[in-house]
């Protein structure tokens, strides 16, 4: 594996706007056609020396529904990866158009505290292709270090589903059986069905909510930015970030400690402007609290299932 | 009636406080207040615990915000079922919820609990125009178009200026300073005793901090570890260049040096019984005795709207059979430098005595040396609400440290407030 080191982010914006162009269908894009048979590009990008500052924590801290502290909110980090994770998405080396894949589940080990102002270094890399009934999956591996210790990890697990393309909404990672077993996300989860789970909330998500997750994350995916943009997509409108239905849900539960482990699946996307009931049950077990919580539509169709162990 | 239990202090936590608009300008009520929990609730491991009750509040608060202190037990790491109410006293607010609590506490209606206080002037409530607010109020009240049309007609551009909180008397429509500064020129206070006792403040806080006295009483937040109006290189030379700024501005005495400037802070001080202590398997710091509350009439009786405390503290010390001498600490919140003197010399002053107190003999005077002996308000800063909490853990403390005092370890507290209420109590070793 080579290992490629970059001073700071990537713009995601730039990385964004080239993919977003070559995606588009018709005449415009230059839609590159996959190659899985090259598998993954076999790299690891790193950026040294990285913080995270007052004002972008407290900007994400009031979108997503956290409280601000000194250490930054438990999905906070995401934002480190992400821009690595799409760097390494937008190589010529990797196989599949990004803007074509499908983020299906998510887990997050949290072991230490990550502060404001920490200086850390993030690395990310693909992992695990594999065959999924709907297409094909992988993973991409972000780890925040401090002091050379891994304090905080993700493995964030895509879909890129087989030809022909399906009609997205009705589609996107299907019941719960996101990949064939092997993925990091899968064992505990299938057991949380979100249209079980006692209820706690019902929230209003506003038309503009991609806008303004969009601003903080830096990710300006057209998906979740407004209907037109959406529609090219194959959506009949914007629809929320996964990340951001993960983050307001993990701030619901208050204060989670040190080390734990959140295991998202994304069900069915959410539709902007829009009404969702959360729902959430204690589960505590043998190595300390822990949470299921999920995302439903009103009529219980499913769309975000997840997991919290702590300990 | 049950006989009553002794109200334990085990233990406070504050975040360092800020100056308004620096260190925590981006951070709310509800934020600070979490945080000051939280930190409490690390130290003394009550992760996940279920606490008899939660009491505090805030002076400068958000509406939504009318459940303060319940959703920050909510965002803790207290468990979800600890019950908690909001109090609103002006700068007494912390001091009167950690007496509800000692009381409760007490009585044996719970066994342990949390008071605390939260203030901040750089997330400040802005409501709107009370013009455009009561046309909005008839709005909901119309029937049919012709109501909204009337209605229509009674929007001015003028409405659109907002209703910014002030600090200043509903009654009277002056500020704290300003009252303040009438006070201080009644009782004579001069600057240079105002000075010195703004000096005494700061010195006395820095020498706290370095000795680590703070260590257990303060968790860093945003990247503030210390008190950030604190100036250890304060002099009387470089207090004595500043100008006044309240009363006369030629004449006047009070100065931004020793009058506190606007923060931002929470504080918080848990409380239970020595029972409770011990099963926790955490020291006993001292306990809560006694508290007494009074206020004046500052609007129509001329007495000053900081004096308060002058007559609480008498009544106090009758019902305990104890002498103003009987302390061997005096917690005299430093609301202004002039604010502690004048209440200092009222206790000493035949006339106030006898024609306001109608005593006697005055209280007399007391060691200066143990006054605010690890700085006050003037060196901290005052977040409103938090000052009370701030105050009870840092007497508790102090008074936890030694075992040779000569009155066996007696702290009096003593805070003003807004409205010219004040709330004056004893703490005990």
């Amino acid at each position: 594996m080579t290992t490629v080191d970059l001073d700071t982010l990537p713009d995601l914006m730039g990385l964004l706007a080239g993919a977003a162009w070559s995606a588009l269908p018709g005449p415009l894009g230059t839609s590159a056609g996959d190659d899985v048979g090259a598998g993954l590009p076999d790299t690891r990008v790193v950026v040294g020396r990285v913080a995270v500052g007052l004002d972008e924590t407290a900007d994400y801290a009031e979108v997503c529904g956290f409280r601000l502290r000194s250490a930054v909110p438990v999905t906070q980090p995401h934002l480190l990866g992400f821009p690595l994770g799409v760097w390494l998405m937008t190589r010529p080396d990797f196989p599949f158009s990004l803007l074509g894949l499908v983020h299906v589940a998510n887990r997050i080990e949290a072991r230490d505290h990550v502060r404001i102002g920490d200086e850390m270094a993030v690395s990310a890399r693909l992992d695990g292709l594999r065959a999924h009934d709907r297409g094909t999956v992988f993973d991409t591996v972000v780890e925040v270090a401090r002091d050379d210790r891994v304090v905080w990890s993700s493995t964030s697990t895509y879909l890129r589903r087989g030809p022909p393309p399906e009609d997205p909404e009705l589609r996107p990672g299907d019941d719960g059986t996101v990949d064939d077993g092997h993925g990091p996300a899968a064992a505990p989860i299938d057991l949380v069905d979100p249209a079980a789970l006692p209820y706690t909330a019902t929230w209003s998500l506003p038309s503009d909510l991609g806008r303004t997750y969009g601003a903080v994350s830096g990710d300006r995916n057209p998906i979740h930015l407004s209907a037109v943009s959406a529609r090219a997509f194959g959506f009949p409108r914007a629809i929320a970030h996964g990340m951001w239905t993960t983050a307001a849900a993990l701030a619901g539960l208050g204060a989670l400690p040190r080390p734990c482990t959140v295991d998202v699946v994304f069900k069915r996307p959410v539709l902007l402007p829009g009404t969702v009931e959360y729902a959430t049950e204690r589960r505590d077990g043998p190595t300390g609290t822990g949470w299921a919580f999920g995302l439903r539509s009103r009529d219980g169709t499913p769309h975000l299932a997840g997991t919290v162990t702590t300990g | 009636m049950t006989e009553l239990r002794d109200a334990a202090i085990l233990g406070g936590n504050r975040i360092p406080f800020a100056r308004s608009g620096r260190a925590y300008a981006r951070a709310s009520n509800l934020d600070m207040l979490t945080a000051a929990l939280d930190g409490l609730v690390a130290r003394l491991g009550l992760a996940g615990q279920t606490l008899g009750e939660v009491a505090g509040g805030a002076v400068l608060k958000h509406s939504r915000d009318f459940n303060l202190v319940r959703e920050a037990v909510l965002a803790s790491a207290l468990a979800d079922d600890t019950p908690a109410f909001d109090v609103q006293k002006a700068c007494d607010t912390s001091l009167e919820a950690t007496l509800a609590v000692a009381n409760k506490v007490r009585l044996g209606q719970v066994d342990v609990g949390i008071g605390c206080g939260v203030d901040t002037t750089s997330d400040a409530p802005v409501a709107l125009n009370d013009d455009l607010r009561k046309v909005l109020m008839q709005a909901q009240r119309a029937r049919g178009p012709a109501d909204y049309v009337k209605l229509l007609g009674q929007l001015r551009p003028d409405q659109l200026k907002p209703e910014v909180p002030r600090n200043a008397e509903a009654a009277t429509g002056l500020s704290m300073g300003e009252h303040q500064a009438i006070t201080t020129a009644e009782w004579g206070i001069s600057r240079e005793a105002q000075d010195e006792l703004a000096l005494a403040s700061h010195t006395h806080l820095a020498a706290a901090w370095d000795r680590g006295f703070f260590d257990d009483l303060a968790t860093p937040y945003l990247g503030l570890s210390r008190d950030d109006n604190l100036r250890p290189d304060s002099s009387l030379e470089s207090l004595a260049k500043l100008s006044p700024v309240f009363g006369d501005r030629e004449t006047g005495t009070m100065t931004a040096g020793n009058s506190t400037p606007l923060t931002d802070g929470a504080a918080a001080v848990l409380v239970a019984t020595p029972e409770w202590a011990r099963a926790h398997d955490l020291p006993v710091l001292a306990r809560l005795v006694d508290a007494e509350s009074a206020a004046v009439d500052y609007v129509h009786g001329h007495e000053g709207l900081l004096m308060a405390p002058a007559y609480a503290v008498p009544r106090l010390l009758d019902r305990r059979g104890l002498s103003l001498q009987d302390f061997d600490l005096y917690e005299i919140h430093e609301a202004f430098a002039s604010t502690v003197l004048a209440t200092l010399a009222a206790w000493e002053d035949p006339e106030f005595t006898h024609d306001r107190l109608g005593r006697d003999e005055p209280l007399g005077a007391i060691d200066r040396t143990k006054l605010n002996v690890a700085g006050s308000s003037l060196a901290t800063g005052h977040p409103f609400a938090a000052t009370g909490a701030r105050i009870v853990a840092t007497a508790a403390k102090l008074l936890s440290e030694r075992d040779d005092w000569e009155h066996g370890g007696r702290a009096l507290v003593s805070i003003c407030a807004a409205g010219g209420n004040g709330l004056v109590a004893i703490i005990e070793k």
